[in-house]
């Protein structure tokens, strides 16, 4: 059997091929800014693991595309830095931290839960990243629209008297959301809250649905593949959120 | 319309890959092709933009799809270009081919529609000498050990963007392994999971093209 790369080295002539850079480059970068300690043989060569190179190929993604200083590429790939404009790291990006953003904003846009404030006359007032998400749009062309637009036909008088009557104290809904690609079924939470712009009612929404998807069912669902926080404990946000308004 | 900077210095300079990615959220085509062509003519190598014009692109388009700051209609259109862009440039084959009659089997997971990287791999490959087959997305993991080994090639790689059944693909794995073809991972599913391919029991990881064409010819082209 053929050596497995993660058994593998490569001397630096590969790796340079690999990264489209020369070895110069390499061991300028090496020396002046300690980015990589390679391993050497008894003569002297550098040999080069898997990993070496994968931080390689994140400083030199991060130095052509976002024209980082050395210095700032080499922390950002190490993922010691985070970029301010959510565009620089190498994995998915933070949410964009504008001047005095609201951090538990930040934070509502990194959860795996939907999460939606509709009005009283049931136009979305806020959502966050993975609602835009699961509805094919961006944060911004939520604002405004209706929720019942995003919601399967048949359980939209559900869905109005979620935000229509939300002190009756009801707060679990079920919901079949309509995007483009699916149906998604929904378990919404729902809290009443009082903002700057009025009475909002807040719905923060588990997908179950995520189970266990059938193949056919996620054609063409992602763009990009799975979305940063696979792995999250679902409900991990809700519960919070629980506790709070509890307190 | 979503506000790229164009700033540029040092390297940057040298991959238009901001002017692309605003080319391509645009839908502007022709702009986004003659950015590609202009890279081919500059570097003579159709490897070089795949690995350091379109595929950083991508990636980037894919990280503002995530934040929320590009819609899915804008990402698709994207992909299309780059698709277009992909298909339309010229071989550019290196001078120093792998040797004559090295295979590489391609494939994506079944219901996978993200093949645009893998049509890059393979061209990539081609450039260097590989003689490439890619299995549609139509075949089942648990059909693919079978097809490839019928195929005999020096090299298996497989490209997902959306994660596959892992147990499946650890199976096929070991299957196409035990027949001593070696296998090479790559595409965003894995890239965003760095350890995932040694979990699975891959030989490695083509983080990009390039990545991908080297660790080839390591692995199964020599």
């Amino acid at each position: 059997m053929t050596a497995s790369m993660a058994d593998l080295t490569f001397a630096i002539g590969e790796v340079a091929a690999m990264l489209g850079l020369s070895p110069h480059t390499i061991r300028a970068w090496e020396r002046r800014h300690l980015v990589v300690q390679p391993m050497r043989t008894t003569a002297g060569q550098r040999r080069y693991s898997a990993d070496d190179i994968e931080l390689l190929r994140q400083i030199k993604h991060e130095r052509h595309v976002h024209g980082l200083s050395m210095r700032v590429a080499t922390l950002t790939a190490q993922g010691l830095v985070v970029p301010d404009d959510g565009q620089g790291a190498a994995g998915p990006p933070a949410p964009a931290m504008d001047g005095g953003a609201d951090p538990l904003r930040l934070v509502a846009d990194l959860v795996p839960e939907v999460v939606v404030m509709v009005d009283t006359q049931g136009r979305v007032a806020h959502a966050n990243t993975a609602f835009a998400r699961l509805c094919e749009v961006t944060v911004g062309h939520v604002r405004g629209t209706p929720l019942a637009d995003y919601v399967d036909p048949f359980d939209r008088a559900k869905a109005v008297q979620a935000y229509q009557e939300p002190l009756r104290r009801r707060r679990g809904w079920e919901l079949n959301l309509r995007t483009a690609r699916r149906r998604a079924f929904f378990s919404f939470d729902c809290w009443p809250i009082t903002a700057a712009e009025g009475p909002l009612v807040a719905l923060v929404g588990r997908d179950l649905t995520a189970e266990a998807p059938p193949p056919e069912a996620l054609d063409g669902a992602a763009p990009s593949g799975p979305g940063p926080l696979d792995g999250l404990p679902g409900g991990a946000f809700t519960n919070t959120l629980s506790a709070l308004l509890d307190e | 319309m979503l506000a790229v900077e164009t700033w540029k210095c040092g390297s940057a300079a040298r991959f238009p890959v901001r002017d692309l990615i605003a080319a391509l959220l645009d839908g502007d085509g022709p702009a986004a092709y003659e950015l590609a062509e202009r890279v081919l003519l500059e570097t003579r190598s159709r490897t070089a933009v795949f690995a350091d014009l379109l595929h950083p692109a991508q990636a980037e388009i894919g990280n503002l799809w995530y934040a929320g700051r590009v819609s899915y209609a804008d990402e698709v259109r994207a992909a299309v270009h780059v698709r277009r862009i992909v298909e339309r440039l010229a071989p550019t084959p290196e001078p120093r081919p792998v040797r004559r009659g090295s295979r590489c089997v391609l494939a994506v997971p079944h219901g996978d529609p993200h093949d645009v990287g893998l049509m890059m791999l393979s061209r990539a490959l081609e450039d260097h000498g590989w003689s490439t087959e890619l299995v549609g997305p139509a075949r089942g993991l648990a059909d693919l050990p079978e097809i490839v080994l019928s195929r005999r090639p020096r090299l298996f790689g497989l490209s997902a963007a959306l994660l596959p059944p892992l147990a499946q693909v650890e199976q096929a794995i070991a299957a196409i392994r035990q027949a001593r073809v070696p296998v090479l991972l790559g595409g965003v599913a894995f890239n965003r999971r760095p350890d995932l391919w040694r979990r699975l029991g891959a030989d490695g990881l083509g983080t990009d093209v390039r990545v991908g064409v080297v660790l080839a010819g390591r692995l199964g082209g020599r």
